[in-house]
């Protein structure tokens, strides 16, 4: 699995997430890589979910602007 | 010399010969070359017959007042329709001869089917023509812009149908703006053709100042219409670098002029509704978009929350599962070793305790078979002779058998 240490966007950030799901569920991360792999996959998580939270608040921001 | 009349005399002969003509009155069909009206309200025409274009009749009439106020309470708002330059008019009159005016036809009254069948034919052969030429196409092909805003209005000011357009116009509730450029004009009678023609070209001179041209007119006579039925007016019309909105007040037939339009409506309230229909159109879509815009990014993101927790709950069942898989196959593990080791051990033990004994046993008997006996009491070995008192009873074991005695 590449690893690159930065998570550039919201869009690699969900691939690189599904990929880690997808190899713990066929059981290729063994039990040494299995701590690496949650914690990386937690990182990711925490910063889709700030970006998604991001986003809601601004588009909404903008929507209302619109509105008046 | 012969003899010779004065012209009274030659007056009155022309009259005698003429009575029995003067008695009658006569149908006559003739086209209108002139009309005008005298001081006291008589009107007096010159009529005329035409063979090919060429003249080749021509005589003067007259319509005295009180006649006239007859036939116009018949005829009603179309008398200036009817009796116009140009018509052809099917009256009753009859020969005058005067001896100082001359003959005159007077007429008597008016028959207007045959002007109206005349107009008709004119109407009809007109939208022919413009058909065929495929007039009616060009003005309809010129785009409506999506919001009609600036508006070259053809009208005459002091008409109601004016009035009622802009009133309508600008008191909409929806808060529109229009901006409306009068550019007046006769919407009826001889004067029509000219002026609005004058104007089209004023509007097309100016054609980037506006999105369309409206001509508007308030109701009236069928006949009132005629006027618009004039095939050069309908080709500039069809023309136009601008589409042009009727709203001309027709009842039953389109003129010519709603033909060749662009678009065409019954009233100079509708052509305002027409304006405004853009207005609301465009706010609708408008509105729309922005409606989709938000239900679009609303849904985007919903979706997307829905898939990270979803990722999230999977991660977490995964890897609590993997834990627990690894957990099982640990204690798989952990249990073999344990049964394996302990019977190990215990196959290890019972083998030493084997050996042990066989060894054991190996060294005692080269002993024994040396004369030597092992003395126990109570099963005890005993090697210290002062531990045994009189009495005691003792267990010898020889190399081969046992004997029991008692201490003395």
């Amino acid at each position: 699995m590449a690893r690159k240490k930065a998570i550039k966007d919201y869009g690699s950030a969900l691939a690189e997430l599904e990929e880690i799901v997808q190899a713990i569920d066929s059981d290729e991360v063994g039990v040494d890589k299995l701590a690496e792999e949650v914690k990386r996959a937690s990182d990711l998580l925490i910063y889709c979910r700030e970006k998604l939270r991001a986003t809601q608040d601004e588009v909404g921001e903008l929507l209302e602007e619109i509105e008046d | 010399m012969e003899g010779f009349l004065k012209l009274t005399e030659l007056s009155h002969l022309i009259e005698e010969a003429l009575v029995p003509i003067t008695q009658k009155a006569f149908w006559v069909v003739a086209e209108i070359s002139d009309i005008k009206a005298s001081g006291r309200g008589h009107q007096y025409l010159e009529l005329v017959e035409k063979l090919d274009g060429k003249l080749v009749a021509k005589q003067s009439a007259v319509i005295w007042f009180n006649r006239f106020r007859l036939i116009q309470s018949q005829l009603g708002k179309d008398t200036r329709n009817i009796l116009q330059k140009g018509n052809k008019v099917l009256f009753q009159l009859k020969l005058e001869f005067h001896p100082l005016y001359g003959m005159k036809l007077q007429i008597l009254s008016v028959d207007p089917r045959i002007t109206i069948g005349e107009l008709e034919k004119k109407r009809m052969e007109i939208i022919l023509r413009l058909e065929k030429g495929g007039w009616f196409e060009p003005n309809k092909a010129v785009p409506l812009p999506e919001v009609i805003q600036r508006v070259a209005v053809i009208s005459s000011p002091t008409a109601a149908g004016y009035e009622d357009f802009v009133e309508h116009l600008f008191e909409n509730q929806y808060g529109y703006t229009v901006t409306v450029n009068l550019f007046p004009a006769a919407m009826q009678g001889v004067n029509l053709a000219g002026e609005v023609s004058f104007q089209l070209d004023a509007i097309a001179e100016r054609e980037d100042e506006f999105d369309a041209v409206v001509i508007i007119r308030g109701g009236g006579s069928k006949l009132d219409l005629e006027a618009f039925n004039n095939f050069d007016l309908g080709v500039q019309v069809a023309k136009m670098p601008l589409p042009v909105i009727t709203g001309i007040g027709h009842q039953q037939d389109a003129t010519v002029f709603d033909l060749v339009a662009h678009s065409s409506v019954k009233t100079p309230t509708a052509a305002a509704d027409f304006v405004l229909d853009s207005f609301l159109n465009f706010e609708r879509s408008v509105i729309l978009a922005f409606s989709q815009i938000r239900e679009g990014a609303e849904l985007i993101l919903e979706e997307q929350e829905q898939a990270l927790d979803f990722v999230t709950n999977q991660l977490a069942s995964l890897v609590s599962r993997r834990i627990d898989l690894e957990e099982l196959k640990l204690k798989r593990n952990e249990s073999k070793l344990d049964l394996k080791s302990n019977y190990l051990l215990q196959t290890a033990n019972s083998k030493l305790d084997y050996f042990e004994k066989v060894v054991a046993w190996y060294d005692i008997s080269k002993i024994l078979k040396k004369g030597f006996s092992i003395t126990r009491k109570n099963g005890k070995v005993i090697s210290d002779a002062s531990k045994l008192k009189k009495g005691d009873q003792i267990k010898s074991q020889f190399a081969s058998g046992e004997k029991s005695s008692t201490i003395n």
